[in-house]
């Protein structure tokens, strides 16, 4: 079994409202799977199905081969979860809180937990409530990393913490993936995601709309050329053009916009070829393709606007 | 395997169970002292013969049955106060431990962990019933320690079986609200239901007796199994047996109903069809909008329930002592009795100087509207008034959202202020008015002065304790228990009013006390305006002026 994470045709409805419709996800052991989409999308029913809190309307889901209802117990002995809403007692120290869920884990923790809270810079000994929104969230980490889990579960982890804190987090994550750990990364912080992520899957009103490796979004990045030219060039010589979307001439053919998506080296050697005297790029980025993936639309045909 | 989800549980029940244990075991040595006092009085014998059997009845006894040790302990302990607060512990606490961990996040947290739902909810639930026999272990030893000391003679094993039926009690009730709240995940809708179910059931087992449509239910509440027959007369029978299945039945719904339901939290809610109709009402237009425009107002909006539920509660109190006095004062000579050949330091201790004046009318009604009952409402509601209006506001960084509008930090502490103080006259004014009426429907002849004057006191006293928790506040933020602090002196000061009364060595600590400066040595209804009440209002001003200055030049915590 190489799923971490396998859903088959997983749906939730709360009452009539759609939670997530027929997901099919899979997740490989060792990727870093980054899972973005809008708020409301389905991201943490997904991740709250996987963990057994609700009962799917239909369809089924693994971890590790287990079935996500009936082994659940079993499977949260292999996983560490971070909540998108951490909440902590707040009454305890975070050793007390740590403590407390290493022994309902039956796992002794505690050299983990000291080594995790020093990387974080956590004062262990004050009181939750007294904790910053940062300093909580540092908790739920250690919390979610402390058993050194094969998978983890994480929604929205670096929400709260400064950029040292979110480098010494994108550090920690990058030895579980050289470990071969798994880390299902929810989230709609789309750096976050670019910076970890080995695949990327998008969420959109419940359904899963794309799945592809960061290379694989990149190549659908468009950029937008404007060619000029020493003389008139002819547009249709460039309309057949591999990854060319579209052309327009301007300025009676001295001028050329082109939008292109992937590779453009067959564009540079014909506009070479036509005598081109300058080119001009305006490369929309990652970013702005997730983005177009979010647009408004019917889901299940697929992104709105202009992606493809 | 561990037991730590179940160790918290009992671990953090600890302060409420030291608390509970020692108001039930004070209440255990107090009735014990009591009663060969009483038995032994021919006044109190007199008026219990006029005491219609009905009232018996409500309280599971009879007369004859009264003048023994465990009939009046039955019917003095056990009948209410301790079921009460047994009740009251383990509702609330089965809640907080469920439903409202739920509401929180925290179940997500704790489900998060290789353990299965059965066990956490078990385990909590064991941790409540654990705590909870230990409370009742206590009341059991209290009793037994107690039973030699006073000669009350009550049968061990019956002392064993009380005590027992009350742990049965309590974790049978506790049961429908872990039932309910695994049901709906909502804790108002566990605790409310439980408590409403227990409050029916007390009900039909008290007055099943006394209306003929009632009697074939009384054998159907946890009640009627819990102290009929009585089991500190007749040990164990098979009202154990039903309350155990009771809660045993209820247990095991309860924990297969949490097995299959979604795990609901405050953001990750239920998006059932009521709710998001619900929500679509309120995005419309909030009910009486007009009272969300200000602080001030805002406040007034937070109290608005509370005006009525407390005020409304001393204005029945009023009418049930001013309808009870015609019938008493027809004995007026048995109850005179009664009072004189009581220790005088009873009465004293509790700050009522002169017992005489209990046979009175001013005093009767004083001595529970304005000087035990009604005190501990109005400085209840008032020192809660400007818990929830600053201190917890403050707490929840609230404040900082309002003092980050375009107004002055003392304007907004003045007008939320003002609120509590309106809103506590109300919960005044009510029962004032009642008496009013009361006094001319009863012909007792009070008057229309002291009563104003005896509600107005009762007024300041409330609000001067408000001060109190608002100085408290202004100067150490949230970093101070303020409400808590502010309770404990007034139960301090109140103990010294009765202490520095009951010996002349001790008389300066009396005159510290606002209660004194309220109670004096007569009624508050035997009186007119006192200038003492002048220091209450002289004192409040000055502590809020003080909190206020001190809060504008203070940093706000979250």
């Amino acid at each position: 079994m190489s799923e971490a994470i396998e859903t088959r045709g997983l749906t939730k409805y709360y009452g009539d409202a759609a939670g997530i419709v027929d997901l099919d996800l899979a997740v490989e052991v060792g990727e870093v799977f980054g899972f973005i989409g809008p708020n409301g999308a389905g991201k943490t029913t997904t991740i709250r199905l996987l963990l057994n809190f609700l009962q799917p309307t239909r369809g089924s889901g693994t971890v590790f081969g287990m079935d996500i209802t009936a082994d659940s117990v079993a499977i949260r002995s292999r996983v560490g979860y971070l909540p998108g809403d951490l909440a902590l007692y707040p009454s305890m120290t975070g050793r007390e809180f740590l403590l407390y869920f290493s022994r309902l884990r039956g796992v002794d923790t505690a050299a983990a937990t000291t080594l995790l809270a020093d990387r974080f810079e956590l004062d262990l000994d004050r009181r939750i409530k007294e904790y910053s929104k940062g300093n909580r969230q540092k908790v739920g980490l250690v919390n979610a990393f402390m058993h050194e889990p094969e998978l983890l579960i994480l929604d929205e982890p670096t929400g709260g913490l400064d950029p040292l804190m979110q480098q010494e987090f994108a550090t920690l994550l990058g030895e579980v993936r050289a470990e071969g750990r798994t880390v299902f990364l929810s989230s709609h912080y789309l750096p976050e995601v670019e910076r970890m992520a080995d695949r990327v899957g998008i969420i959109r009103q419940g359904h899963l709309i794309a799945v592809d490796t960061l290379d694989g979004f990149r190549s659908k990045v468009q950029s937008n050329l404007t060619i000029e030219f020493a003389r008139p060039a002819d547009p249709s010589g460039f309309a057949g053009l591999r990854g060319v979307m579209s052309v327009e001439a301007r300025d009676g053919g001295r001028l050329l916009s082109l939008s292109v998506s992937g590779p453009q080296d067959a564009v540079i050697r014909a506009a070479a070829d036509a005598g081109a005297i300058a080119i001009h790029t305006d490369e929309a980025d990652l970013d702005d393709v997730f983005l177009s993936y979010y647009g408004q639309g019917d889901p299940e045909s697929g992104p709105g606007g202009s992606a493809p | 395997m561990t037991t730590a989800i179940l160790v918290k549980s009992l671990r953090d029940r600890r302060r409420a169970l030291i608390g509970n244990s020692l108001g039930l075991v004070a209440l255990v040595v107090w009735l014990g002292a009591l009663f060969p006092i009483l038995r032994d009085n021919q006044g109190f014998n007199d008026i219990m013969e006029q005491v219609p059997p009905e009232m018996f009845a409500a309280v599971g006894t009879d007369l004859a049955t009264f003048l023994t040790a465990a009939g009046f302990l039955s019917a003095e302990f056990f009948a209410l106060f301790a079921p009460l607060l047994i009740l009251i512990f383990v509702i609330s606490a089965m809640v907080a431990e469920t439903s409202t961990e739920e509401r929180e996040g925290l179940m997500d947290m704790l489900l998060s962990n290789p353990v299965s739902r059965r066990r956490v909810f078990l385990e909590k639930a064991g941790g409540v019933a654990a705590a909870t026999l230990l409370m009742v272990a206590v009341i059991t030893v209290a009793l037994l320690v107690a039973n030699p000391v006073f000669g009350l003679d009550l049968p061990v094993v019956g002392v064993a079986a009380a005590g027992l039926s009350l742990w049965l009690l309590g974790t049978s009730f506790g049961a429908v609200a872990l039932l309910v709240g695994a049901f709906t995940g909502r804790s108002a809708t566990a605790g409310g239901m439980a408590g409403l179910l227990a409050l029916l059931a007390w009900f039909v087992t008290s007055f099943s007796g006394l209306f003929p449509w009632l009697e074939g239910a009384g054998g159907l509440s946890p009640f009627t199994w819990y102290r009929e027959p009585n089991p500190l007369i007749t040990g164990f029978g098979a009202g154990h047996l039903w309350l155990l299945i009771t809660t045993a039945v209820l247990l095991v719904v309860a924990v297969l109903l949490f097995d299959r339901r979604d795990i609901a939290t405050e953001r990750a809610a239920l998006p059932d069809v009521k709710v998001r109709r619900r929500a679509r009402r309120r995005a419309r237009q909030p009910r009486a909008a007009w009272l969300l425009t200000d602080p001030f107002r805002k406040v007034i909006w937070d109290r608005r329930r509370s005006v009525w539920a407390w005020g409304g509660g001393l204005g029945l109190l009023s009418l049930a002592m001013f309808s009870a006095w015609p019938a008493l004062a027809q004995d007026a000579e048995a109850l005179a009795a009664l009072v004189t050949s009581m220790p005088r330091e009873v009465f004293v201790m509790f700050g009522m100087t002169n017992p005489d004046a209990i046979v009175t009318p001013a005093g009767f009604v004083s001595s529970r509207s304005y000087q035990s009952i009604g005190p501990i409402v109005v400085i209840f509601f008032c020192v809660r008034g400007v818990s929830m209006a600053l201190v917890r506001q403050e707490d929840s960084g609230v404040l900082d959202l309002v003092l980050a509008q375009p107004s002055s930090r003392s304007r907004v502490v003045v007008s939320k202020l003002a609120a509590v103080a309106l809103s506590a006259g109300l919960v005044v004014l009510i029962p004032t008015v009642v008496a009013l009426l009361a006094d001319r429907r009863w012909e007792t002849g009070l008057g229309f002065g002291p009563i104003l004057a005896a509600g107005a006191g009762l007024y300041l006293l409330g609000l001067f304790f408000a001060g109190l928790a608002l100085l408290l506040w202004g100067f150490r933020g949230t970093s101070l228990p303020a409400v808590r602090i502010a309770g404990i002196a007034a139960l301090a000061t109140f103990l010294m009013n009765g202490l520095g009364a009951l010996a002349d060595g001790l008389r300066p600590i009396r005159f510290v006390s606002p209660f004194y400066w309220y109670f004096g040595d007569d009624p508050p209804l035997a009186k007119g305006f006192e200038p003492a009440y002048f220091l209450l209002l002289a004192g409040t001003v000055a502590m809020a002026w003080l909190a206020i200055a001190r809060f504008r030049r203070r940093d706000t915590s979250v």
